[in-house]
C-alpha cells in the first residue's frame, strides 16, 4: 500500500471555526428576534404599567382650563384628554404645556379646542418611563384616568 | 501502463471558482435575501397587535335588541394605546358573528360609508370610524333574523393582512337593558 498523505484542518482550527460560525449565527438570530420583542418601559425598577396603578390625582375642568393636582407619590409627566360621548370615547390629544407634576403639586393645562362646556372628559395620566437607552412617555390605560365634567 | 491525467490548470480552476462564488453571491443578494426578507415581514407584521381591539364593557352597549322585527347588535370596541407608527398601519377590523357553527363576517374600514348592515351608534354619522389610541366607538349591526352566540374581532392592516383574533364576546343571552338605546341619531 502506497503511503497516502491526507491533509486536513487541525483539530484546533476546526474547533475555532465551529465556535465562530455558531457565535455569528447566534448574534444574527438574536438581532433579528430582538425586533419582535416589545421593549419594556420601566419606572423606578418596575414595569411602568404597574406604576400606573399607583398614580393618584384629582382633576377639575372649567372653561378652557384643566386643573390637575397630584395627590400621590408618582410624578405625572403629562395628561391626555379624552372626551366621552354617547357610546364613544374620543381621543382628543395630549393637553399641551406643563412639565412634570411632582408629588403634591398642582398644574393648569389649557383644554384642547375640541372640548366644550358640559363635555365629560377623561384625563389619562402620562408617565415618563425608561428603556435601555432612552426615556419615553407612557400613556396609562383609560382605567387609571379621572372623569370630570367641564364647567363654565 | 502510464496514465496521463489531464485537468484544468490551477489558474483556470481558481478563476472558475472565484466566478462561481461571485455569481452565487450575486444571486443570493439579489433574489434570496429580498425574498426571505419579504416573507419574514409578512410573517411578523401582526406582531404588536395581539390585544389591539377589545370589546369595551363599561358602556353596556354590547348587547342585542329586537327593533322593527330585526335583531340589532350594539358593539363597543376599544383600541389599545400603541405607538402612532403601529396604529397608522391599522385601517379597520373584521367582525365574525357565530351561530350554530356558521360564521357571518363583517368588515369595518375607517372612512368607508355606513351600510344598512352596520353603522355607528350615532346613525347621523355618514361613515364608519375606527378607534385609535385608547378611544372607543360603538357600532350597530343589523343581524336580520339571526340571533348570534359569539362575536370575534380581528385587526385589519393597511397591507390587507388580517391579524389573529384579539378578543371575543359571548353575546348569546345578552339582551339590551331598557336604558340602552340602539337608535341614537
Amino acid at each position: 500500500m502506497s503511503g497516502v498523505k491526507k491533509r486536513a484542518l487541525s483539530p484546533v482550527v476546526a474547533t475555532v471555526l465551529l465556535i465562530s460560525i455558531a457565535l455569528v449565527l447566534a448574534i444574527i438570530i438574536f438581532l433579528w428576534a430582538k425586533n419582535f420583542l416589545p421593549e419594556v418601559i420601566e419606572k423606578d425598577g418596575q414595569s411602568v404599567e404597574l406604576v400606573c396603578e399607583n398614580v393618584r390625582f384629582e382633576v377639575e375642568a372649567s372653561g378652557s382650563q384643566l386643573v390637575v393636582q397630584n395627590i400621590g407619590n408618582v410624578p405625572i409627566y403629562g395628561i391626555e384628554v379624552r372626551v366621552q360621548g354617547t357610546g364613544e370615547i374620543k381621543e382628543v390629544s395630549e393637553a399641551p404645556g406643563g412639565g412634570t407634576i411632582g408629588n403634591g403639586q398642582t398644574q393648569n393645562f389649557p383644554l384642547p379646542a375640541e372640548v366644550g362646556v358640559g363635555d365629560i372628559i377623561i384625563a389619562v395620566p402620562i408617565l415618563l418611563g425608561e428603556t435601555t437607552d432612552d426615556r419615553v412617555p407612557h400613556i396609562c390605560d383609560v382605567d387609571y384616568g379621572r372623569e370630570a365634567v367641564v364647567g363654565t | 501502463m502510464v496514465k496521463q491525467k489531464r485537468g484544468l490548470s490551477p489558474i483556470v480552476a481558481t478563476v472558475s471558482v472565484v466566478l462561481l462564488t461571485l455569481a452565487a453571491a450575486g444571486f443570493i443578494a439579489g433574489f434570496v435575501v429580498p425574498f426571505v426578507k419579504d416573507q419574514l415581514n409578512e410573517g411578523t407584521e401582526c406582531v404588536g397587535y395581539e390585544d389591539y381591539f377589545m370589546f369595551y364593557d363599561d358602556f353596556d352597549y354590547n348587547c342585542y335588541d329586537n327593533i322593527s322585527s330585526e335583531w340589532w347588535y350594539g358593539l363597543s370596541i376599544e383600541a389599545d394605546s400603541i405607538s402612532d407608527e403601529k396604529a397608522d398601519e391599522v385601517v379597520g377590523f373584521k367582525l365574525n358573528f357565530f351561530k350554530s357553527g356558521d360564521s357571518f363576517p363583517v368588515t369595518v374600514e375607517d372612512g368607508t360609508p355606513t351600510t344598512s348592515e352596520i353603522w355607528m351608534l350615532n346613525s347621523s354619522k355618514p361613515s364608519l370610524e375606527v378607534p385609535v389610541r385608547g378611544g372607543v366607538r360603538t357600532y350597530v349591526y343589523n343581524g336580520g333574523g339571526e340571533v348570534f352566540e359569539k362575536i370575534e374581532i380581528f385587526p385589519l392592516l393597511r397591507s390587507g393582512r388580517l391579524c389573529d383574533k384579539t378578543d371575543q364576546f359571548r353575546i348569546g343571552g345578552e339582551r339590551c337593558a331598557p336604558s340602552v338605546n340602539l337608535t341614537v341619531s
